[in-house]
Order: C-alpha cells, then sequence, then structure tokens
C-alpha cells in the first residue's frame, strides 16, 4: 500500500464523481455502505511510463444513479448502458490517477474499459496493491491500482 | 446558418453527453452525425457535410489521434474544427494534440466548458447566432 | 424596492425598480435566474444540497435545499412571465467556511452545494452563465431587475457576475 498513491487514487474517484456523475462522493464510509454487496467492476489496462491495471469496484445500489447524473435523466437505464457508463467512469478515473501517480511528463496509453456488472462473468485480472475508497448515496466504490514493478 | 457537428466516442453514453450538451448550449446546432471511432468519423465526414468535430482519443479501431491525422492529410477536412475530448492530462500529450486541433477539453467536463471552448472556435455565440 | 431573501428563502420579481439581495452567504449558495427580454428576475438562498438529507423539512421548506429549492425558483419565475429558454441562471457562494466543522471543513458543504446545483440544472437542461463561488468567505449577492446586473461583495471589493442590459426595450 502507497499512501501518495491511495491519495491520488481518492482524488480521481472523487472528481469522476463529482464532476462527471453530479455525485456527492463523501471520504467518511459508513457501516451500511462498507456491508454493502457487489454491484459492478471494470478494469482499464494502461501501459507507458508506468504499466498496469486500474480497478473501480461498486457496491451497493450506485450504478444506476451515476449514470442518471451523468446523462441527466431519471430513467432505468438498460445493461448495456450501465456497462458502457461503466466504462467511461473507469476511463475518467484512470486517466485522472495516473499523471498524480506517475509525475505529469508521465507517458502511457489507456486500453479499452472493461467493465462488468454483478451478473457477469467476474473479470480477471492482477492483484491490486494500493486501494482506496469513497462513499456514495447507496453504497460505496473501491479504487484499486496495480503497477508493474512495484506500487 | 447552423452548424453540423460530428460527435466521435466509443461511449455511447458520452455522446449523449456531449449530444445533450449542444442541445442545451443555446448554439445554432444543425445536424449531429455520431461515429463510435476514428474510422467511422473519417466515414462520416466524407457522407456529410461537417463545421466542427468534437473527437475523443482512446477509442478502438482508430483512435482519436490517427483520424485527426487522416483529416490534415485530406485537403476536403483540412481545415475543419476539431474539440478533442479526452481524459489525457500530461502536459506533453496535451500541448501535441492542441497542436493537432482547435481545442482540447479535459474529461470529466462542465457542458458550459465545452460551449464556450466551441464558441470560441467558431465565432458563434447565444447571444449573437452565426 | 429592495427585497432581502433570508437563508432558506426565495423571491422573484418583474419590477424594474426592485433590487433583490441576500447577506451572508457562506457554504451557502445564492442563485439568481433573469430572463432579460421579459425582466423578471429572482433569487434563492439555499443551505444544504439534498432535501432527502431531512425530508421533513424539504417538504416544511423547500427553499432550503438547492434540489428541491431551484425547481421551485423556476418555476416562480416561469409563472411571473419568463421563459426557460432565456433564463440566465448564476451562482455565488459555496465557500469552504471554517465554522462548518474544523480547519479542513470536514463536510465540504460548499462544494457539495454546487454539485448539487450542477446536478439540477444538467437535469433542467439550463447552463450556468456565472459563477463567484468557493474560497473561505462570505459574499453579498445582488440582482437589479431592471436591468439584470448580478453583482457579488466581499467586503469592500465587488464582482460583476452578468452585466447590466441596458439595451433591452422595455
Amino acid at each position: 500500500m502507497n499512501p501518495a498513491f491511495e491519495q491520488s487514487l481518492k482524488q480521481a474517484a472523487l472528481t469522476t464523481f463529482g464532476e462527471m456523475c453530479m455525485a456527492l462522493p463523501s471520504v467518511e464510509i459508513t457501516t451500511d455502505q462498507i456491508e454493502a454487496p457487489f454491484e459492478a467492476e471494470v478494469r482499464v489496462g494502461f501501459h507507458g511510463t508506468v504499466k498496469g491495471e486500474l480497478s473501480v469496484r461498486l457496491y451497493g445500489t450506485v450504478l444506476d444513479s451515476l449514470a442518471q447524473g451523468m446523462i441527466g435523466d431519471n430513467e432505468l437505464m438498460d445493461a448495456n448502458l450501465l456497462r458502457d457508463a461503466l466504462g467511461e467512469i473507469g476511463n475518467v478515473v484512470c486517466g485522472n490517477a495516473l499523471p498524480l501517480i506517475a509525475g505529469e511528463m508521465g507517458k502511457y496509453r489507456l486500453d479499452p474499459p472493461r467493465p462488468a456488472l454483478a451478473k457477469d462473468i467476474p473479470l480477471k485480472g492482477p492483484a491490486l496493491e494500493t486501494k482506496t475508497q469513497v462513499g456514495l448515496d447507496g453504497g460505496r466504490a473501491e479504487v484499486g491500482i496495480h503497477i508493474e514493478g512495484g506500487a | 446558418m447552423s452548424l453540423n457537428i460530428l460527435v466521435v466516442d466509443d461511449s455511447r453514453m458520452m455522446r449523449s453527453v456531449l449530444i445533450r450538451t449542444l442541445q442545451i448550449s443555446g448554439l445554432p446546432v444543425g445536424e449531429v452525425h455520431e461515429a463510435t471511432n476514428g474510422q467511422e468519423g473519417l466515414d462520416q465526414l466524407s457522407k456529410h457535410w461537417i463545421d466542427l468535430a468534437l473527437v475523443d482519443i482512446n477509442m478502438p479501431v482508430m483512435d482519436g489521434e490517427t483520424m485527426i491525422d487522416h483529416m490534415r492529410a485530406n485537403p476536403l477536412t483540412k481545415e475543419t474544427p476539431v474539440v478533442v475530448i479526452s481524459t489525457e492530462s500530461s502536459p506533453e500529450r496535451v500541448e501535441m494534440l492542441k497542436k493537432k486541433s482547435s481545442g482540447f477539453v479535459h474529461k470529466p467536463f462542465t457542458p458550459e466548458v465545452v460551449k464556450e471552448t466551441i464558441e470560441r472556435i467558431t465565432g458563434v455565440n447565444h447571444e449573437s447566432g452565426v | 424596492m429592495q427585497l432581502t431573501v433570508g437563508i432558506a428563502e426565495m423571491k422573484v420579481s418583474k419590477g424594474a425598480e426592485d433590487l433583490i439581495i441576500t447577506h451572508a452567504l457562506g457554504s451557502c449558495l445564492g442563485i439568481t435566474a433573469y430572463d432579460p427580454m421579459t425582466r423578471v428576475g429572482g433569487m434563492l438562498h439555499a443551505m444544504l444540497p439534498q432535501g432527502s438529507l431531512n425530508a421533513d423539512k424539504a417538504v416544511e421548506n423547500p427553499y432550503m435545499f438547492v434540489d428541491t429549492g431551484f425547481p421551485r425558483l423556476l418555476e416562480a419565475c416561469l409563472r411571473s412571465g419568463a421563459a426557460k429558454n432565456r433564463l440566465i441562471v448564476t451562482v455565488a457562494g459555496g465557500a469552504a467556511m471554517k465554522s462548518n466543522g474544523g480547519g479542513d471543513d470536514f463536510f465540504q458543504i460548499g462544494k457539495r452545494n454546487i454539485v448539487m446545483l450542477r446536478k439540477t440544472l444538467w437535469a433542467e437542461g439550463i447552463m450556468l452563465k456565472a459563477s463567484d463561488v468557493g474560497g473561505g468567505f462570505a459574499r453579498t449577492l445582488t440582482i437589479e431587475i431592471g436591468t439584470g446586473e448580478v453583482v457579488t461583495r466581499t467586503g469592500t471589493n465587488s464582482t460583476v457576475l452578468l452585466p447590466a442590459k441596458n439595451s433591452v426595450p422595455a
């Protein structure tokens, strides 16, 4: 666990959920939020100055309202659109976390995000050395990162 | 006169967000065309008159940067304004993308930033019309 | 006439001589809406982001919350003759006040108020024209109904958020 990386992940998550999903993420997590069941995960690989994978795991019932916040619409969304929204969340968290982690001059490319809802086949990927979480209305998000060569 | 706009992003959600932004911006928007990657974007450019393209960078099949390179090499689309909309944050990359395009909007963005960028590039705004 | 908007209150006017004012905006938001064609304007002074924080209070006084107050400001402006597609919306306040819970503004109420306003505007399909938010100080906000001029004041400094539109036909 690298405290500086953890802070960078938290910052990127707060920015993405607040500005893109118009949600009110919190640094504090309640017991209910901790116990919320798994809802969805997205993984985004990256390579360049730093190489590895970032994961955003959602718990509780948060994805619908995150997606609705993005689009400004309270309609329920189909599974494909939810996966799409989840992919974009992963993409933006990763894109905003990496400059904080790799330094501003770091160069990297992101792979297309791999989203999966709870009903989908679970994602496989490397173990995440650094993790953080933020509270969301109805659950929480856990953001983790694996960096090759150690974090 | 209104602006025909091409929105290129592999995320259906992000295309919807950008189209909604255009709809509420008060800008004189004409036809809006969509593409899910750079290759589809070039196909749309060959079929329709486009006044402005909003282009994501990180896309499958053909990324946005390659699409812009192709546009600049084609006399018909050489001058078409392009706004890059991307999560890219490293100053070096952003600088390079700015050189290749007419404007850069960093994700996450506010609808106001997208509107202001389009106004600045096209010289069109809500109050004055075209 | 000067119309003062208290905390968790809203006022709308179409009186060309009216000035709507609210004082001491800390983490609270002062939100103005104005139609330059019909010269209808209003102001909301909301304290907290969302009514769901206290559902009873939200029913009793919806102006206390950004997400329940703004739609009512919108409604009241439309009832007085404003058109939604002409409404110019500005916001002031949303500061990180130390009194909110220690030196580092633990609850970030100001910031959360701003996010909720953005969400509400996005859902309503309205863009934000201008803002003077953040920092760690209180603001006073005014809107002149006759001209649409919106100004914030902090101590002796003033900022014009929306300039007066004298050219609008009466």
